[in-house]
Order: C-alpha cells, then sequence, then structure tokens
C-alpha cells in the first residue's frame, strides 16, 4: 500500500465505519423481522389451538349441556397443555369470569381477570400482561348466547431488538462480510487514487532536496521520475514554477555579483 | 480566472465506490439474513404443522379406530378445506397411508407436495421441507397401531408483505448510509485533496506573480504533502536569496558616499528583485480551498435527514397519492421561501453566515420534528426545515465554481426528488417499524450533517487580489 495510502486509508476507515452502520442497521432489521415472523407462528399454533378448544367445547355446549357439567374439559385442557411446551395454562371460566376449568395447579384464582371477562364478546382476544400473553375467545351454546370462555397463556416472545445471540443472527457471516468489503472498497480506494498518488510521488522524489537546482537538471533518474507524473497537469505546472524559480534563482546571482563587483570596486 | 486543476477529478468514481460498498454490502447482509431467518423459522413452522397435523390426525384415527378403513374416510376433502381455510400459510394438507402412498391431498400446492411425497422413498419420520413450506409428520393410529400420516404444510417461513416492508425499510436505510458515504468521501477528497491541491495552485500562482512571502497554512497527506513541502521549500530558498541581495546592497552602500556607485547599486538590487513583491510576514494566508462542496454535503445531509424523518407524520388517512403530495408539500414549499430570504433579504450578509444560520435552523426543526407529536408542532417543523434548507441551499450554490457543482447540485436534486419517494415509502410501509427506528437513524445523520456544518464555517478571510500589493522598489 504505497501509492495511495494516506487518502485511499481514511476513506477505507470511512468507509469501514459506514459499513459497519449499515451491518448494524441490517442486523436490527433482520432482528425484528424474525421476532415478528417467529411471533405471527406462534400466535398462528396458538390461535389454532384456541379454535379447536372451542370447536370441541361448542359441540358439547350445543348437545344442551351446560358449561360447569362438561366433564370432560378438564382434561381436554389438560391433554392440550401437556402437548405444548410453550403453554403456560389453559382456562375456561363462565360469563360471569368465575374459573370452572383450569391448569393451574397453584390454584389461587377463582376469577379470571377482568380484562379477559371484558373481552368475551369479541370473537377473538389478546391481553398482554408483564410478558404473558393470553389468547381467548368467547363460548357459545347452541342458541348463540355466550356462556363463558377459553383463554389460553404463552410467554409472548420477545420482540426487543436487543436479543440478538450469536446463535440467531449470522453474526460470524456478517463479520465476514464486513471484514471482506472492507477490504474491498480499500483496495479499489488504493486502485482509483494509485496513478496520481505515485505521479505525485515520483514528482516530489524528482524535485528532491531542492538546492537551487532545477527538476530537469537531476540527471537521468529525475527524468524517469518526473516523466512519470508528466502526464498529469501537476507535471507542467511544476515544471513552469521551476523554470520561473530559475530565472528569479539567475537574477539574483547577477545582481549579487554585481553588488559584489561593485563594492570590490570601490 | 480560476486555473486548470492541477489533478483530474476522481469525485465520481471514489463516491461511487463508497456507496456502491453500502448498498453492495447491506444487500448482500440482508439476503443472508433472511436466508439465516428461513432456516432459524423452521422448528416454528414445524411447531405449526405438528399442531394442526395432531388435530387432523386426531379426527382420522378416531375415525379408524371406530372401524372406517383409512382409504374410505367420508368428508376428508371438506374437513380439509375447512382446516385450509384457518390460515393462508397452511398450503397443503397430505394424508398417507402406511405404505407411503398419497391418500388424500388438498390446498394450493397440494400437488407439488404429493408429487414430492410421492418421489420419497419411504414415509418421512421427521419434519422435512415440502413444497416450499415445513410439514411435520403426525401418524393416524387404529388403535396403537399406525395406519397412516398426516402432513400440514406451513409456508414460507416468511411471508411476502413482511419481506416486502423489510426491503422497503432496509433500501431507504442503504440509501441514506450510501448518501453519507458519499458525504464523507467528498468531505476526505475536500480535504486531504482538493484543498491542498488549491494551496499548491496557489503557490505556484503566488510564485508566478512574484510573491515569495507567504506560506500556505494547511497540512496534506502523502505525496501531495511532500510536494507542498518542497515547492514551499524552494520558494523559502529564493526568499532568502532575495533577502540576501538586499542585504547585500545595504552593506555595500555602507562607506560610500559618492551617488554614482550608490545609484549603481541600488540598480543592480532592482534589477535583481525585478518582479519580486514584498510582503509582510504578517500578511493573512491568502489561500483558501473552495468551501462549496463541504456546504453543499451538508445540505444534502439535511435534505437526507428531512426525507428519512418523513415517516414521522402522524396517521396517514386518505389515499396513498394525496398523503404523499401533502407530506412532500410543506418542506418543497418552504425551500422556495428560504431560497428567496437569503438572495433577496438577506443578501448584504456574508455567504458563509447565512448558510450557517439556514443550516441550523434546518437542523433545529429536524431535531423538534421528531420530538413533537402534535400535528400543528410539526407542520411547522417542516416549514421551518425547508426555510432553512432553502436559505442553505442558496448560500451554498450562489456563484459558486460551476466546475464543482454539478456532482452535489445533482444530489441535493435527487435527494429532493427523494421527499416524495420517502413518503410514499412510509404510506406503503406503515408498520410500526419505520418510527422505531428512523428517530435513531435522523439523529446519527444530524450529527454527522452537524460536524459537516461545522467545517464549512468560513474560517479564513479571502485574499486581496495580488495585483494590488505594495511592488518591490
Amino acid at each position: 500500500m504505497s501509492a495511495g495510502g494516506p487518502l485511499a486509508l481514511r476513506l477505507g476507515l470511512a468507509v469501514a465505519a459506514l459499513l459497519l452502520a449499515a451491518l448494524l442497521a441490517a442486523a436490527l432489521l433482520l432482528a425484528d423481522l424474525r421476532d415478528r415472523a417467529e411471533a405471527e407462528l406462534r400466535a398462528a399454533r396458538f390461535t389454532y389451538t384456541v379454535a379447536t378448544l372451542k370447536v370441541s367445547l361448542e359441540t358439547a355446549l350445543g348437545l344442551g349441556l351446560s358449561l360447569p357439567s362438561l366433564e370432560g374439559a378438564q382434561a381436554l385442557i389438560d391433554d392440550e397443555l401437556a402437548r405444548d411446551p410453550d403453554l403456560l395454562s389453559i382456562d375456561i371460566f363462565a360469563a360471569d369470569g368465575r374459573l370452572l376449568f383450569t391448569t393451574d395447579t397453584v390454584g389461587i384464582r377463582s376469577r379470571v381477570p377482568e380484562r379477559w371477562h371484558a373481552a368475551l364478546d369479541q370473537p377473538l382476544w389478546r391481553v398482554e400482561d408483564r410478558g404473558v400473553e393470553a389468547l381467548g375467545s368467547g363460548l357459545e351454546n347452541a342458541f348463540g348466547v355466550v356462556v363463558g370462555g377459553i383463554a389460553l397463556r404463552h410467554a409472548a416472545p420477545t420482540a426487543s431488538v436487543l436479543s440478538l445471540a450469536p446463535d440467531r443472527l449470522p453474526a460470524a457471516a456478517l463479520a465476514g462480510l464486513w471484514a471482506l468489503a472492507t477490504l474491498l472498497a480499500g483496495l479499489g480506494f488504493v486502485l482509483l487514487l494509485r496513478r496520481d498518488e505515485a505521479a505525485l510521488a515520483a514528482l516530489a522524489t524528482a524535485t528532491g532536496p531542492w538546492r537551487g537546482s532545477a527538476v530537469r537538471s537531476q540527471g537521468p533518474d529525475a527524468d524517469r521520475h518526473a516523466g512519470r507524473g508528466a502526464a498529469l497537469p501537476v507535471g507542467p505546472a511544476l515544471a513552469a514554477f521551476e523554470d520561473r524559480c530559475r530565472m528569479i534563482e539567475a537574477r539574483l546571482a547577477a545582481a549579487d555579483a554585481e553588488i559584489a563587483r561593485l563594492d570590490r570596486q570601490d | 480566472m480560476r486555473p486548470p486543476p492541477l489533478l483530474p477529478d476522481r469525485s465520481l468514481p471514489v463516491l461511487a465506490l463508497a456507496m456502491l460498498a453500502v448498498l453492495a454490502t447491506l444487500a448482500a447482509a440482508a439476503l443472508l439474513g433472511v436466508r439465516g431467518i428461513d432456516r432459524h423459522l423452521h422448528p416454528a413452522l414445524d411447531s405449526v404443522s405438528e399442531t394442526v397435523g395432531r388435530d387432523v390426525a386426531g379426527q382420522a384415527s378416531r375415525a379408524v379406530t371406530a372401524g372406517v378403513p383409512f382409504d374410505r374416510l367420508a368428508g376428508v376433502p371438506a374437513y380439509l378445506d375447512t382446516i385450509l381455510a384457518f390460515d393462508p400459510r397452511i398450503v397443503a394438507i397430505v394424508l398417507l397411508r402406511a405404505d407411503g402412498v398419497v391418500a388424500h391431498a388438498r390446498g394450493p400446492l397440494a400437488g407439488p407436495a404429493a408429487a414430492a411425497l410421492t418421489a420419497h422413498p419411504a414415509a418421512p419420520t421427521a419434519p422435512l421441507g415440502l413444497a416450499g413450506g415445513r410439514a411435520a409428520p403426525v401418524p393416524v393410529l387404529a388403535g396403537e397401531a399406525p395406519v397412516g400420516q398426516v402432513l400440514v404444510v406451513v409456508g414460507p417461513a416468511l411471508e411476502a408483505s413482511a419481506l416486502l416492508r423489510f426491503a422497503l425499510v432496509a433500501l431507504l436505510i442503504g440509501l441514506g448510509l450510501a448518501a453519507l458515504a458519499a458525504l464523507s468521501a467528498r468531505t476526505l477528497l475536500c480535504l486531504t485533496r482538493d484543498r491542498p491541491l488549491d494551496g499548491l495552485t496557489g503557490l505556484l500562482a503566488e510564485t508566478d506573480r512574484g510573491d515569495l512571502g507567504r506560506r500556505w497554512e494547511g497540512s496534506a497527506p502523502g505525496a501531495l504533502g511532500r510536494l507542498i513541502a518542497r515547492v514551499e521549500r524552494r520558494r523559502a530558498d529564493l526568499a532568502g536569496r532575495a533577502h540576501h541581495l538586499t542585504l547585500s546592497a545595504f552593506a555595500a552602500r555602507a562607506g560610500h558616499f559618492d551617488p554614482a556607485p550608490l545609484n549603481a547599486i541600488d540598480a543592480a538590487e532592482r534589477q535583481g528583485l525585478d518582479g519580486l513583491q514584498r510582503t509582510g510576514l504578517t500578511d493573512p494566508p491568502p489561500l483558501t480551498g473552495d468551501e462549496a462542496p463541504l456546504r453543499r454535503a451538508a445540505v444534502a445531509g439535511l435534505l437526507l435527514a428531512e426525507a428519512l424523518l418523513l415517516p414521522l407524520w402522524p396517521a396517514l388517512p386518505a389515499s396513498a397519492a394525496a398523503v404523499a403530495l401533502g407530506l412532500a408539500a410543506l418542506p418543497l414549499l418552504a425551500i422556495p421561501f428560504g431560497v428567496w430570504l437569503a438572495r433577496r433579504v438577506l443578501a448584504g450578509f456574508a455567504r458563509g453566515l447565512i448558510f450557517t444560520a439556514g443550516a441550523l435552523i434546518a437542523a433545529a426543526a429536524l431535531v423538534a420534528l421528531g420530538a413533537v407529536e402534535e400535528t400543528g408542532g410539526r407542520a411547522v417543523s417542516r416549514l421551518l426545515t425547508g426555510a432553512g434548507l432553502g436559505m442553505a441551499l442558496a448560500a451554498a450554490t450562489i456563484g459558486a465554481p460551476r466546475h464543482r457543482s454539478g456532482l452535489f447540485g445533482g444530489a441535493a436534486l435527487a435527494l429532493l426528488a427523494g421527499l416524495p419517494l420517502a413518503a410514499a415509502l412510509a404510506v406503503l410501509a406503515p408498520a410500526a417499524l419505520l418510527p422505531t427506528l428512523l428517530p435513531g437513524i435522523a439523529a446519527m445523520v444530524l450529527a454527522i450533517t452537524g460536524l459537516l456544518g461545522g467545517l464549512t464555517l468560513p474560517a479564513r478571510v479571502p485574499a486581496a487580489p495580488s495585483e494590488h500589493r505594495e511592488p518591490a522598489p
């Protein structure tokens, strides 16, 4: 990285920082996309479970049985809970909010939360409370009267974009991509600026220490170096500058000699 | 008249490379990530498939256990259709006999799923990919004996609408970051190449005019810096010789009282210093870089921030076109007002002052836009943003040299055109994703814009033309 070093390096660093920002933004967007898709799939699964339980219970209610008298209800929800490890509890409750059947073995509740009770008129409702989502539906008898409801609780998926884990996002692949893109961009900048920087370096070398001597008077090596930069506009401009300097130098030397001669004359 | 540039302008390829690197990397990351997410969601799809399949298999198992042969289950297609209607992600349901032969298949992708299963050497025992989705086999039991399988195909993992929203937001962020990359590259080029080259041009021109007393106070990295240092040393060497001549003449005059040699010495000194100008060491540096690109970069950054903040508009009613027009109209209407203000009312003020004032007004209004919730407050913020942008735009472009205005003029116009585009994006992506991410991005843009704005503050007074300086004796 001789030619095009500093500027290409600065450009490469700037682009590397922005690539990092781009990949961070991509990671955040991807995490959001993943969490949303995962949440939707979970919701679809639990919605189906609620719908299945609702159909089973309403079939029995359609036969004229009352909700508290459904003997198989407890076994039904126990089986469903046993089949799905993501479920926290399943509750069946009466229209007045009284808890009838539950898989909650602690059994400290006698009534369901008021929000569940209030949502009974909706075909499917969702209530989230402290990271736990309740999904439920009303239960109707054969006459279309809401006689109770069923609610299923599960841990709501964490939708935070901060929940990035190496095993959930291709973090190593993103890091590799960043390194590769930075390298390629840096190489691109070096290649783009290489010709100019090489020419400038050649001209800087050709001008040498510049102790009163001209670009074109430093021998064949200087000529060769200067020739690399001569193709760019800076080459002729420096040659004209050197011509002007030599002219000034010659005039100053002549005047100096003349003054010395006049001084010696007397 | 401005001298020709000393090096060819490499801005366009450098800026294009910077933008391309950001956009290509973001696109690659998006593709990579979407594929990773697709794989990551397989277990979730399998769970849905298993949940639905278990229900279907339970119904079939009850019938088979009651004595109905698996091949002669009645009403299966109608029943499967009710299951399919439950969720559009269920694209096929296939019932397999114990020997792996397809007994029933329903759903929009039932054909490909059945064909894939027929080609399968044996009945699947684990979740598998089918017809672009996933399916988990669930056994149908007659008592305890398996007589068949149910496979509910669920997929794809990522819905088209979610992918579209993701793509739109990624595109918006990608465009913003690509613009930032271009601005950063432009700033670096300006600071490390354009300004030093302007300095070198000035040194060469000053030498041509015979002024050896001034220095360029900037710095440049690499070969350009070395070249400028050598040019300055060369000029310093000549200035030293001129000073030496003056001292020699002064010394030679000492002790001479005859006018003839004194006149001869004066004449020799005058001849030696002919064409050289006498400048004091305290004169201000005459060489200033062209700051117009940086000013335009800052304006472009502000426009970008404005475009990114457009989706922060509250609830979007009515038709998309009307909303997009309404959103874009406020800043666009205010920009001409800002331009008029800068050109007419503030015509007597320095260009840099107008630019700084406009940029600060726009930046403050953008911050306020992100902070206020009320529609009225946001409307006022947008009007102020537009007016500030107009002032800054006018100060950045009025009287600027033409040879560098094309790219950033184009960028500014492109970003102006991007305002309605961003509004359209906001309408197309009404999910909560945009408002949650954009304030952070806008803050980042504002920070960089502020940095660029700070760099554009006029720190030097342009030098008077050399022709008016005191000639050498």
